[in-house]
């Protein structure tokens, strides 16, 4: 009689449990309701305002409940001249694939605060003029060139996407990049990577503004 | 040294091939290393090591990476798979393959010398034996020529000991001292033999029986001298002792 006591109590757990777990998660909340297209504002600023970077990036997310698989591509040029006249340049395009969840579960408007992780790839040309001056070598310069090379990394991200306007929303996403995996076999050794920023460190951050469109999706019967 | 150990060495100049710069310090004799810079111009350098037995070629091949670094830095260059080449005397290994890091990355072994003979000055005092030290303003060997001048052992000066290389290709070697003005002189005697110990070394000509004859310290020899020990090694160790 004890033992049923116990499998009866333990089957309840299990079945109130199970209960609970589908009276929250609806299968029909995983239907998407719309799809976020926006574009990086800092990209366009940098383009605008500064001397030596133009791009763009644009976003992508689609809501799966409080999971939001997101896409993201760019375009960046971006160009150096140091004090002793050596140059570097890279143009390239990437992207970047993972999801984001949100933990504002209850909000009407599905405003977001959330944490993600992408897969990032980017695909470049880069060139140099190298310079230096060297007490016991003398004087050198040298202009190398790779192109066609390929770099990957992890992100860790986190940020708010807001509702302002209707369909307008804002937000920005913080990134912290790291796994960065180079093609360090060339002569000339990558100074920058497209869409993830400088190579000098292990790790490194980024940063994204967007603007977005919210565009509503047929709802199905 | 052929054994691994950390050996010091007399350097009479040390360059790289084609650079007229001599990258040894003139007030040093001794050394247990020495640093290069390395041409990350080219993908190619040669060392020349000038020791007192011979010249050793180090012949280096690597890969030279060149990076922008900043607006405000010169270009970054990236030294690695530093590789001896089949040019390189055959006592040169490579150690650690990228430059810059630390530690050492290229070892130099040399075969023993098998004609340095180690005399010792000793004294009695209280009765016990202790070092002594002679002041030796001049040392000359009988025959100058035959071997490297001697001035590359520490053979003037406030000596506790002195180090004498043995011709090889003889059976006795004079060693001539001036100690407060008066010349001294020391005689070597003994037999050679021919025998590979290292096989990388080749054929080396070892000493046998050695004796010594001196008026060094004239009132105790040569009741004085105190045979230390038969064989000679490398670094020396003492074979006889002097006391005065």
């Amino acid at each position: 009689m004890r033992y049923f006591n116990s499998i009866a109590l333990l089957l309840l757990v299990c079945c109130s449990a199970f209960a609970q777990k589908k009276d929250s998660v609806n299968i029909r909340m995983f239907i998407p309701t719309s799809i976020r297209v926006g574009v990086d504002v800092v990209s366009i600023a940098k383009t605008e305002f500064g001397k030596s970077f133009e791009g763009f990036e644009t976003a992508v997310d689609v809501d799966l409940y409080r999971y939001y698989p997101t896409v993201e591509f760019g375009n960046s040029a971006s160009s150096y001249v140091s004090l002793n006249g050596s140059t570097y340049a890279n143009e390239g395009n990437y992207w970047r694939a993972g999801i984001d969840v949100n933990f504002l579960k209850k909000d009407p408007e599905k405003n977001m605060f959330f944490l993600g992780a992408r897969y990032g790839r980017s695909k470049y040309s880069e060139n140099a003029t190298l310079i230096n001056t060297d007490p016991v070598w003398g004087d050198y310069t040298e202009t190398l060139t790779n192109t066609d090379l390929t770099a990957s990394w992890m992100e860790l991200t986190t940020g708010v996407k807001v509702k302002v306007w209707r369909l307008f929303w804002l937000g920005y996403t913080a990134r912290f990049k790291f796994w960065k995996k180079l093609d360090d076999s060339q002569e000339l050794l990558t100074s920058e990577v497209p869409g993830y920023g400088w190579t000098d460190r292990e790790t490194t951050w980024g940063f994204s503004y967007y603007a977005l469109v919210k565009i509503p999706l047929p709802k199905k019967k | 040294m052929y054994d691994g150990t950390l050996d010091s060495v007399v350097m009479v100049d040390s360059r790289i091939v084609g650079l007229d710069s001599s990258f040894s310090d003139p007030e040093k004799d001794y050394y247990t290393n020495l640093v290069f810079p390395v041409d990350f111009t080219t993908t190619l350098q040669q060392i020349e090591l000038e020791d007192v037995e011979r010249t050793r070629l180090i012949s280096l091949g690597y890969t030279v990476q060149k990076q922008f670094v900043s607006d405000v830095c010169t270009p970054r260059f990236f030294i690695s798979n530093l590789k001896n080449l089949p040019e390189s005397s055959d006592s040169v290994k490579i150690l650690s393959s990228i430059a810059g890091e630390g530690g050492p990355h290229v070892a130099v072994y040399r075969c023993p010398r098998p004609n340095i003979v180690r005399v010792a000055f000793q004294q009695v005092a209280e009765g016990k034996i202790v070092k002594d030290t002679l002041a030796i303003t001049e040392t000359s060997a009988d025959d100058m020529a035959e071997y490297k001048p001697v001035r590359y052992y520490p053979v003037t000066g406030n000596l506790s000991y002195i180090n004498l290389p043995l011709q090889i290709n003889s059976t006795s070697t004079q060693f001539t001292f001036t100690i407060n003005n008066v010349a001294k002189t020391m005689i070597f005697t003994y037999d050679t033999v021919e025998a590979t110990i290292f096989e990388s070394c080749g054929v080396q000509t070892f000493i046998t029986n050695l004796q010594l004859a001196s008026d060094i310290g004239t009132a105790s020899l040569p009741e004085g001298v105190k045979h230390k020990a038969d064989s000679i090694y490398d670094p020396p160790k003492i074979n006889f002792a002097i006391l005065q």
